[in-house]
């Protein structure tokens, strides 16, 4: 794992094909398979499965989004979050990264502590 | 006597009938009729009529608005809409009333009545009219997908009037469910081609599951294909009138003209099936 | 092999050929696609490419509530509460029109007896079939008074992505859904190209517009094909001038002919249909320059 630049000690969530860490970004928010927690300060992470809004008619990115700041994250890393659940992370401060795709869970994560991601 | 002009998809040729008919009607016929447009994602008839407009009304839904200093943020209204609309975070609710459906669901539900339902302008309905016709439109906003309140607020216009055509939405769905809710009889129209007999097929398996007594019209008929006719024949389904396939009626059309003079037969078949249709109720 | 690139044909209006157009590109194509037929409300495009409509699973998409009769005591709280006169009583109980039910949940809450349940809506089937070039097509059907939120879009769509993934084909064409709504939007995500089809007619320019606003926030390459041309070319030239205006790429101007009902009355492609003819020659001609201008940009 990357090293911690800068000192962030935070929780940060990735949309996630698969529970591990070497398992795929998905390029959703809303309708992504399920979210990993990865805790920066303890290095542990946890799976969170989104198939309720996987299956949803409408309104999947503003559950997720609900979901995350549930879960107490700070950071979301994704390909594209769509305009509401947009509205619903900004309104918890929670800082956004998109455009990260083809690349693994733990790819992402040390690709944003090596500050190579942009918001 | 209320009457639905409907198809499976679009392009049929639903409007082209509804306005040359409810034009003919008012105008030729000098019979007092009311046409309204529930095509409210995409109102088209407008485009062929030249009336004077009447009045214009603002259409809205209720939604719920979060009342800040109600709020005693007990997190119950959390996961209680089905819809996604609320959003509970850990000091506010977010409202997204464009995914509400108006349940009332958590307005009701919350004890602190930190929820009311305020209304949400959704479109806006047009009366216009020209002699003995009087024709309005529902026009949903921009973005805005709730068609079947729409549809039922455009429907009061012709509350009382005795002789209404409704354009109705093309499909099978919701919309048009709504549409031809109430209605005396349907006129499915169709074309004779293999999408056609498809989709034709399509809105007759609705308008069963609906009970709703239906016959067909043809529209850009031919002699080659013939497989519409011989269901119907078989199903013991009226076809009332076929409307011919000729460039010329085509590019008026086109030009967003009206042309019942050219087809005033099978116009005048439609009249007189739906006459005749009224002494049966 | 790189990335997929993925075709999206869409009309704002319905009646324009779109469906002719996507079957006959996908002719064209052979093996070497996906198909989608994502016109799920209305579908169509199976007449003209014969898929063996196998691999049918069921869908679902939202939930219905259900009264159990045994133990409804008549107490009436659902149908106050019911936004939607969704509920109705018989001689035994009350119970619930699955038509009109939308699925809030409302009456679940306020049963005293629990006897209701929300169970999920079954709404549709979706097929993944062999059609008669050879290559997989994905489609399904929506059951009457099922509405289209865009969710058996999106699942056509997913299993399009998968199956060209897995199949290793280079191209996913895309009978797009017809409308401006939720089913439109769904039919675009991922695609690399869109085709705008439409017609001279007032209503076919006024529809176009409408359905690029839409697209044009999503900055996808783009291209338009008129059909029946020559019926109004006035209209024809007014469409050329909006189509230069927003730089969308003229894919082709198709004049109004017979063979497109001859060919469809034989469930054929226009592209498939065989005669020395020189008006179908040169119709066949602009939908295969037409396709090979599209292949062209996404090179």
């Amino acid at each position: 794992m990357g090293q911690n630049k800068g000192g962030f000690e935070m929780k940060m969530v990735i949309t996630a094909k698969g529970k591990d860490l070497k398992d795929m970004v998905d390029p959703r928010f809303g309708r992504a398979e399920g979210f990993i927690l990865y805790d920066t300060e303890t290095s542990e992470y946890s799976y969170h499965d989104n198939t309720e809004n996987k299956e949803a008619g409408h309104g999947a990115g503003t559950n997720a989004a609900q979901k995350v700041a549930d879960l107490g994250a700070e950071v979301v890393i994704t390909y594209h979050v769509g305009d509401k659940a947009q509205k619903v992370l900004d309104a918890q401060d929670i800082k956004v990264y998109q455009h990260v795709e083809n690349i693994t869970v733990e790819e992402a994560v040390n690709k944003f502590l090596n500050g190579e991601l942009e918001e | 006597m209320k009457i639905a002009i409907a198809s499976g998809k679009g392009g049929t040729g639903k409007t082209t009938l509804s306005v040359n008919l409810s034009v003919m009607i008012s105008e030729k016929l000098n019979t007092e009729i009311t046409l309204i447009d529930l095509d409210v994602e995409e109102p088209n008839s407008k485009l062929f009529i030249e009336a004077e407009k009447q009045k214009e009304e603002i259409v809205n839904v209720m939604v719920p608005r979060w009342d800040k200093d109600l709020c005693d943020n007990c997190g119950k209204c959390k996961n209680i809409c089905e819809y996604n609309a609320l959003v509970g975070l850990k000091n506010s609710v977010m409202i997204f009333p464009e995914l509400c459906h108006n349940c009332y669901l958590c307005s009701d539900f919350c004890p602190q009545n930190a929820l009311p339902m305020v209304p949400m302008k959704i479109g806006v309905i047009t009366e216009y009219a020209k002699g003995k016709l009087k024709f309005a439109e529902g026009r949903l906003d921009v973005g805005i997908e709730q068609a079947v309140p729409m549809i039922k607020a455009t429907k009061k216009y012709a509350q009382g009037d005795s002789f209404v055509i409704f354009d109705s939405p093309p499909g099978t769905a919701h919309p048009v469910i709504e549409s031809v809710s109430g209605v005396d009889f349907v006129i499915l129209v169709t074309e004779p081609s293999p999408f056609g007999f498809n989709d034709l097929k399509l809105a007759i398996e609705t308008m069963r599951v609906l009970k709703k007594s239906f016959a067909v019209v043809i529209n850009r008929a031919n002699d080659e294909f013939k497989d519409i006719n011989e269901y119907c024949e078989k199903e013991k389904i009226d076809i009332i009138a076929e409307i011919p396939d000729k460039k010329e009626i085509a590019s008026m059309y086109s030009k967003g003209k009206l042309f019942y003079d050219e087809i005033s037969v099978p116009l005048m078949k439609i009249y007189d099936y739906i006459k005749g249709k009224k002494w049966e109720k | 092999m790189g990335k997929i690139k993925e075709v999206v044909i869409i009309s704002g209006k319905g009646g324009t050929g779109k469906t002719s157009v996507t079957a006959s590109f996908a002719v064209l194509e052979r093996e070497n696609c996906i198909v989608a037929d994502c016109d799920v409300d209305a579908a169509d495009m199976h007449l003209l490419l014969k898929p063996d409509f196998r691999n049918k699973k069921d869908f679902y998409s939202g939930k219905e509530a259900v009264i159990t009769p045994e133990l409804c005591i008549n107490c009436g709280k659902c149908e106050e509460v019911c936004r939607f006169d969704a509920i109705f009583q018989n001689e035994v109980s009350y119970y619930v029109d699955p038509l009109k039910c939308d699925g809030c949940k409302y009456c679940v809450y306020v049963c005293p007896v629990d006897a209701i349940e929300m169970k999920d809506r079954h709404s549709g089937y979706t097929y993944i079939s062999t059609i008669k070039t050879g290559a997989t097509m994905v489609h399904a059907e929506l059951k009457i008074g099922s509405d289209n939120s865009g969710k058996l879009v999106a699942e056509v769509k997913d299993l399009a992505k998968k199956s060209a993934k897995m199949l290793k084909k280079e191209y996913i064409i895309v009978d797009g859904s017809p409308g401006v709504g939720c089913p439109v939007l769904s039919s675009l995500s991922g695609a690399k190209f869109v085709v705008f089809v439409t017609e001279p007619t007032v209503s076919g320019l006024h529809d176009l517009k409408r359905v690029y606003e839409l697209v044009s926030k999503f900055k996808i390459k783009s291209g338009c094909i008129i059909n029946k041309a020559d019926l109004n070319r006035d209209m024809t030239e007014k469409i050329k001038e909006y189509l230069k205006a927003e730089n969308i790429k003229l894919l082709a101007t198709v004049p109004y002919s017979e063979y497109f009902k001859k060919s469809l009355r034989e469930h054929k492609t226009i592209v498939e249909y065989e005669g020395d003819d020189e008006e179908l020659q040169n119709i066949k001609l602009k939908i295969r320059n037409a396709w090979d201008k599209i292949k062209e940009v996404l090179k």
